[in-house]
């Protein structure tokens, strides 16, 4: 039901019960109130008309009734009386229609009885009571019309009627139109909700008012910014699943097609031992890729899939020992390796940080670099390590993706030097599992330096 | 779509008939309302004052006293309802109330104002009875009813209050239309004589006839006072002369009143319509 008409139904409710109600009070109080004093006024004008009667009556009259008949119409409000003997007979009457002695019933000499009876049509008040005077009794009904007392009834039924269904009638235009104001905010806010979901998701509503409307327009954009950001993050994450699936796909398909291919060369052909040779190394080469691929793969799964409890330990003990197993490595190649790290207590997962590490300063060999430095001090709460080294830089555009599974800047050389594109990814979920964030700074021909921070435990010094 | 208009409508409907059914309603409360208030049978008792003890009609109507005077004079002049009754016991009935105003009347025979010339004329009488409830109080003691006997001549009206237990006329108003009569000073005071000697009382030695003559717009107005008796009663009297136009006729009307004790110097100047007593 439209809220017009259930606000409709409600108000002819209220505004019925209550215009009824009082209407009829009003009516029925007026109405008992005005048959009271006319009654009263009759009563009186009996008592005042009685007397007259006892005066008519005190010289003793020859003919009674042309005595009566000549103060009739002098008498009662109306100028109608009607007359009986002392043993009820009906000496005379003026009245519209002949009376039944019946309206004598209860009057005595000490009480007056009035009661209201309808006689052709019309409502009469009967003032009966006994008189007696010089030896003569006689019994008086006055008889006033009380047609202007129930006409004034009528009236004001016929005044509260046209004044009842004007109200009700004015009542619900008023209601229209407060329906279509209110329920204007409403129906804005309704469109505004289904242009989100027909895709929309920027779509916001402005909050011009304080009351519950604008209140309501307020949690409504709140929820629209919860749904964009929502839809946002689920729509890059289905993109990036997409994109490693893809990716995956393309790493995996890459190496057996070269094993593949050199296995069914060896197959086919009867090929010279130097031809075999070379095509068991590209095969083993391959089989190593793939080896590498399958445990990087296994070790993000293993990071997204636990729950890591972080322990507190020495960063500088931690760098110094981490360093200490690159040393051999970084010596062959030829790469100079400066570790500066200040003393602090961090929370961290020992093999992990290894891995992390391990991970960047792999990127920082294949990148060409001669020269590895390894800084860490506390800054602001939290103890930050930074690598930096002196390799070919990554270009700008490619920072914000290089995070990304199988993402490769250069991907030939990557995959020359065994690269799966997994080792950053692997280095940020670390990163993510100890509260922090890799940030990248390069350019290009000059050098990277990745910064990562971790949570102080208690006992850190702070530098900054 | 459509089940939300048939409700709708069906909301619309609902509303209408509650409006509409609503008032036949009342109306059909109303009449049977009427119903019941036209069938309304009451009863009025007569004579609800009881005296305290059984009275002795034979007894002569007691004296009051210049203070019991005062109080009855005052309940008159109250302006709450005239409540009609039977004569109680020990008042007057209508018969004798009657012929006391009759009495009064021709008590002015020759003195003052003419009056006894009603008594030989063919004239209706009115005669009630009641006290003045105010607030709609019980009934009063018996002292306080008045019988009211209106006289009509053929151009006099006279208007007596009659004290219902000692039938004295407290009041009077007399009312002539008559052409070349002219009411003087000397009638006046000749009148005042009447009245004082059917009351039963005699002028005292501290008389003070003050009389003025104003004449304001056309009318003649004429005060006098005297002052009568030990009892400290004052007998008040105003005559007033009206020119109406255009007929020239010449109206005149006299009240007479029973004044309670009070300084005599403060009814000096006062008008008829605007009587007011201290005890």
């Amino acid at each position: 039901m439209r809220l017009f008409a259930k606000y409709f139904l409600c108000a002819a409710l209220v505004i019925s019960v209550a215009l009824l109600f009082s209407g009829y009070r009003l009516i029925t109080y007026s109405y008992e109130n005005a048959v009271r004093r006319e009654t009263e006024r009759a009563v009186r004008q009996y008592q005042y008309d009685k007397f007259t009667v006892q005066a008519a009556l005190i010289p003793k009259p020859d003919d009674l009734m042309e005595t009566l008949r000549g103060l009739a119409p002098d008498l009662s409000v109306s100028g109608l009386s009607a007359f009986f003997a002392e043993d009820r007979s009906l000496l005379y009457s003026n009245l519209p229609a002949e009376p039944d002695t019946a309206i004598l019933d209860g009057v005595r000499a000490d009480a007056v009885i009035n009661r209201i009876q309808t006689v052709d049509g019309r409502s009469y008040i009967f003032v009966c009571g006994q008189i007696t005077q010089s030896g003569v009794t006689v019994y008086m009904a006055a008889a006033t019309d009380m047609s202007s007392v129930t006409g004034q009834k009528d009236e004001m039924v016929r005044g509260f009627v046209s004044v009842y269904f004007t109200t009700l009638g004015i009542s619900a235009a008023v209601i229209l139109i407060l329906c279509e104001f209110l329920t204007r905010p409403v129906m804005r806010i309704n469109r505004a909700a289904k242009r989100i979901a027909r895709g929309r998701y920027n779509e916001r509503l402005p909050v011009s008012r304080g009351d519950e409307i604008g209140e309501l327009a307020g949690s409504f954009n709140m929820m629209a910014e919860a749904v964009e950001e929502k839809i946002t993050a689920l729509s890059e994450n289905a993109r990036q699943k997409e994109d490693f699936t893809a990716n995956f796909a393309h790493e995996l398909k890459t190496p057996l097609t070269s094993i593949i291919g050199y296995a069914d060369m060896l197959y086919q052909k009867a090929l010279p031992p130097e031809q075999v040779r070379d095509a068991a190394w590209y095969i083993l080469n391959e089989g190593l890729r793939l080896e590498a691929l399958s445990l990087k793969l296994m070790d993000l799964i293993v990071l997204n899939r636990q729950d890591f409890v972080l322990e507190e330990m020495p960063a500088e003990e931690l760098l110094a020992d981490i360093a200490g197993g690159l040393k051999p490595v970084l010596e062959e190649r030829k790469v100079g390796l400066r570790v500066a790290a200040g003393p602090a207590y961090i929370k961290a997962d020992y093999d992990l940080i290894k891995t992390l590490l391990l991970n960047l300063i792999d990127n920082a060999l294949k990148a060409g670099c001669n020269q590895i430095e390894i800084e860490g001090k506390v800054s602001g709460g939290r103890y930050c390590v930074s690598i930096a080294d002196n390799g070919r830089g990554i270009p700008a555009s490619e920072l914000t993706r290089i995070t990304e599974a199988f993402y490769m800047v250069d991907k030939s050389r990557s995959r020359k030097q065994h690269g799966a594109g997994l080792g950053l990814a692997l280095a940020a979920r670390i990163a993510e599992i100890h509260g922090g964030a890799l940030e990248f700074a390069s350019r290009e021909g000059v050098g990277t330096v990745v910064k990562i921070s971790f949570i102080c435990a208690a006992g850190g010094d702070e530098d900054e | 779509m459509n089940k939300r208009n048939i409700y709708t409508a069906i909301g619309v409907a609902l509303s209408f008939l509650i409006a509409i059914g609503g008032w036949t309603l009342t109306n059909a409360l109303i009449d049977r309302k009427s119903d019941v208030l036209l069938s309304v049978t009451g009863i009025t008792h007569n004579n609800i004052y009881v005296p305290p003890d059984e009275p002795d009609e034979d007894a002569p109507a007691p004296e009051l006293s210049g203070e019991e005077i005062a109080a009855v004079l005052r309940n008159w002049e109250n302006t709450a309802i005239e409540q009609f009754h039977e004569p109680f016991a020990g008042q007057l009935t209508m018969e004798q109330a009657i012929e006391q105003a009759k009495a009064c009347l021709a008590s002015f025979d020759g003195q003052g104002v003419n009056l006894a010339f009603m008594l030989d004329a063919d004239m209706a009488i009115s005669p009630y009875l009641c006290q003045n409830l105010p607030g709609g109080m019980a009934f009063l003691v018996p002292i306080y009813s008045y019988w009211t006997v209106i006289l009509y001549g053929s151009d006099t009206v006279v208007t007596m209050k009659l004290n219902a237990v000692t039938g004295q006329v407290w009041q009077m108003r007399v009312s002539r239309l008559a052409a070349e009569s002219q009411f003087t000073t000397s009638g006046a005071y000749d009148t005042l004589l009447a009245y004082s000697s059917y009351l039963g009382l005699e002028a005292g030695e501290d008389r003070d006839a003050g009389i003025g003559r104003d004449r304001i717009d056309g009318r003649h107005k004429i005060d006098a006072s005297i002052s009568v008796g030990d009892a400290g009663l004052y007998i008040w009297f105003i005559g007033e002369g009206r020119l109406t136009s255009p007929d020239s006729i010449y109206a005149w009307e006299f009240a007479l009143y029973l004044t309670p004790d009070g300084p005599f110097s403060l009814y000096r100047n006062y008008s008829v319509d605007s009587a007011e007593f201290t005890s």
